[in-house]
């Protein structure tokens, strides 16, 4: 059933819940609790406009409103007429190179399991400690002894877009998700 | 599923009574949108060429309109408009004024477009829209915003303006002026409620529609009714694209791969949440309430799979075929509008510029009130320190040198102001607003007023505190000439420190530079170390 339907039950635990913790209520509001109204006539579930429903409606340019109607008397004493244009998207992709110390890595693919995308949210968070000129130069100098000379940080390459094929037509608008 | 709280004993607060109710109840653990993180931003800023690539940051693929592509010899930011997330606008300009500007700066002051027809009953209606200022009233209309036309946008600090909605709108209303034919307007309903959301994205459907535009458009979360105002939908995850294709084809493509929207749920909630690991609960099977969790996350598919599966359907091989497809009239059309980066000549343009810098100068009334008073009281402890030291050359040197002080820490306070309107100035360079020099010109001679009182308020009370009035053969040209020294070197300290705004990280590390400028100045100006040991 639906929630617009003020249940008498509901009232009526309400108001005991007052009575046994000596709670004082303004008349008024009292009076609006014994007040046992419908707000609302009961929507059948029959009756309920379903998600389908509103996507296959009639689109809202169907019912334009005054100002798209001047809009478009507009125009035509214009004797505008725009080109048809067509935007294609092709292969496109976008690739991000992060350098991370070793120790990140390896705890964020540690995680990888448990996290789609490590990388994100894994990534070293900067404090006073670590943007220190102390911590980097001891970070230095243990990288160059674990690694045995090799100071480089690693290198994860992250994917932010790939393969993406569009065709966009002149005249519509795009959600996009 | 796990459980956040599950049979808590909530207090309930009813105004100023507590109810002491031990109301049982579990509260499901939130799940994960899809949404942030999904590649939409990366998309449209590639669609809109302004994606941030350097070494590390490369983009591949191939973006062009009618066949023309960025970089060629069309001006691609002219063709394809871009609104962020931010709003970046001058809190002293009123909604109209920052509107107007736009226009301005955008038609060259014509709503004349290459594709209007001709003959004399056209040029009269254009004439008329000119005179009336046809587009940014009319966009004000339909955006909402007739009511709040004379109020500042405003700030959280300098001047209270419109709310955050409103602002949004502004930023909207102030790409749409532009009419860039095809505009990417990148989560545009954030800080706005839902029956603004639907009511802009009505009006830009029916735009779209009427003046044969292209809006991509990304929403958070839209409810199913905005939804529904939209002709096509693309669904990203991981930066793939999992669904591209009208909005009502939807549901019917994901029904096909075994899912199936639940009662009361939004539709957009429900795609976003598709492709993420809990997107198994939506899967036919999972009605059963007895299902096997693990049968079923083997039967989800994954980012990748959905997009294999859509690029494997009907709609995903015709977006193929139209891609293959030669490329369709139009690209002839697109030069004609795009061929110009700037729509006013640079003397306009420098107009423009000018213009609004003086009115945002003059709108910034408790900067104005700062400056008189720093001239004031900095004039007076200066004279009364150098009080008639008229017959001792030291005294004056030291007069001279005060001065000179006072002209560039005044300067360098001034340049904190312009760090936030760097982000204001980035945007309307990328929309081809005016050329730079025209802003640097516009700002530099916006700084003359301060300069100006710098010199007469300033340069007055120190002259006839210190002295320099009764010198012998003093007349009013040394004053003068005072006066004159102290405006050149107020205004040529404001434009050397504007450097360090244009060209510095941030604020820190501009104050940071603009100290040791300074100290190398007090250093070599004569005063502090006597000119015949500095070493040459």
């Amino acid at each position: 059933m639906t929630e617009t339907h003020r249940s008498p039950l509901k009232t009526l635990s309400l108001r005991c819940v007052i009575a046994r913790n000596e709670i004082a209520v303004p008349e008024k509001l009292k009076r609006g609790l014994l007040v046992e109204c419908h707000l609302q006539e009961p929507v059948h579930e029959e009756h309920r406009l379903s998600i389908k429903d509103l996507l296959e409606k009639p689109q809202a340019g169907a019912e334009e409103d005054e100002l798209m109607a001047e809009f478009r008397e507009l125009f035509a004493s214009l004797k505008a007429n725009p080109p048809t244009m067509e935007l294609r998207v092709k292969d496109g992709s976008y690739k991000v190179t992060n350098y991370y110390d070793e120790e990140i890595v390896l705890r964020a693919s540690s995680h990888a399991s448990e996290d789609a995308n490590p990388h994100r949210a894994k990534q070293k968070i900067q404090t006073v400690k670590s943007e220190s000129p102390f911590t980097k130069l001891y970070e230095f100098f243990y990288r160059c002894i674990k690694n045995k000379g090799n100071v480089k940080k690693r290198k994860v390459e992250k994917i932010i877009m790939d393969g993406v094929n569009l065709a966009f037509e002149s005249g519509k608008m795009y959600l996009v998700l | 599923m796990p459980r956040l709280l599950e049979y808590v004993s909530v207090r309930v607060l009813v105004g100023i009574w507590r109810i002491r109710a031990h109301i049982n109840y579990f509260f499901l653990s939130f799940r994960r949108s899809g949404a942030p993180g999904s590649g939409k931003s990366t998309l449209l800023r590639l669609i809109a060429d302004n994606l941030h690539v350097t070494k590390d940051h490369v983009s591949g693929g191939e973006v062009s309109l009618s066949g023309v592509k960025p970089g060629g010899e069309v001006i691609w930011t002219n063709c394809v408009g871009y609104i962020d997330q931010i709003d970046r606008l001058h809190p002293f300009l009123t909604v109209f004024e920052s509107l107007k500007f736009a226009w301005l700066c955008r038609s060259g002051g014509t709503h004349r477009k290459p594709f209007y027809g001709e003959g004399e009953d056209v040029d009269k209606v254009i004439e008329k829209m000119d005179a009336d200022l046809h587009a940014v009233h009319k966009i004000m209309d339909a955006v909402g915003l007739t009511r709040v036309k004379d109020t500042f946008v405003g700030d959280q600090m300098a001047v209270r303006g419109v709310s955050g909605g409103e602002k949004k709108r502004v930023t909207v209303a102030e790409m749409l002026v532009t009419g860039t034919p095809v505009l990417c307007c990148d989560e545009i309903s954030t800080g706005l409620d839902a029956a603004t959301t639907y009511d802009i994205t009505r009006l830009l459907g029916a735009a779209s529609r009427i003046t044969k535009g292209m809006f991509i458009i990304s929403l958070l979360q839209p409810p199913p009714e905005t939804v529904a105002n939209f002709d096509e939908l693309i669904l990203l995850s991981d930066g793939k694209i999992i669904y591209s294709g009208p909005v009502d084809k939807v549901l019917d493509h994901f029904n096909s791969l075994g899912y199936e929207i639940p009662d009361r749920v939004d539709v957009a909630d429900w795609l976003q949440a598709l492709p993420t690991k809990d997107g198994y609960e939506y899967l036919n099977e999972a009605k059963d309430k007895k299902f096997d969790k693990e049968a079923l996350l083997e039967k989800h598919l994954t980012p990748e799979e959905f997009r294999q599966k859509f690029n494997e359907s009907a709609l995903g091989q015709k977006i193929l075929e139209r891609i293959a497809a030669p490329v369709p009239k139009g690209g002839d059309a697109i030069k004609a509008m795009a061929a110009n980066r700037y729509a006013n000549s640079s003397k306009d343009s420098l107009k423009l510029v000018v213009r609004r810098e003086l009115l945002l100068w003059w709108r910034d009334k408790y900067q104005i009130k700062a400056k008189v008073g720093q001239a004031m009281i900095l004039g007076v402890v200066i004279g009364t320190l150098f009080w008639q030291v008229e017959d001792n050359p030291g005294g004056i040197v030291g007069v001279q040198f005060q001065s000179m002080f006072t002209a560039v820490i005044g300067a360098m306070l001034l340049i904190i102001k312009q760090f936030p309107e760097r982000s204001i100035f980035y945007k309307q360079q990328d929309a081809n607003f005016f050329p730079t020099w025209t802003y640097v010109a516009g700002r530099s001679i916006a700084t003359i007023p301060n300069a100006c009182i710098d010199a007469i308020m300033f340069g007055t009370i120190v002259y006839f505190f210190t002295g320099l009035a009764v010198n012998d053969g003093a007349s009013v040209v040394n004053y003068i000439m005072f006066v004159l020294m102290l405006f050149t070197l107020s205004l040529s300290s404001g434009l050397f420190f504007s450097v360090f705004s244009a060209s510095v990280q941030n604020i820190t590390i501009a104050q940071a530079s603009m100290a040791v400028t300074a100290v190398v100045l007090v250093l070599f100006s004569g005063f502090t170390v006597q000119p015949d040991v500095i070493p040459v």
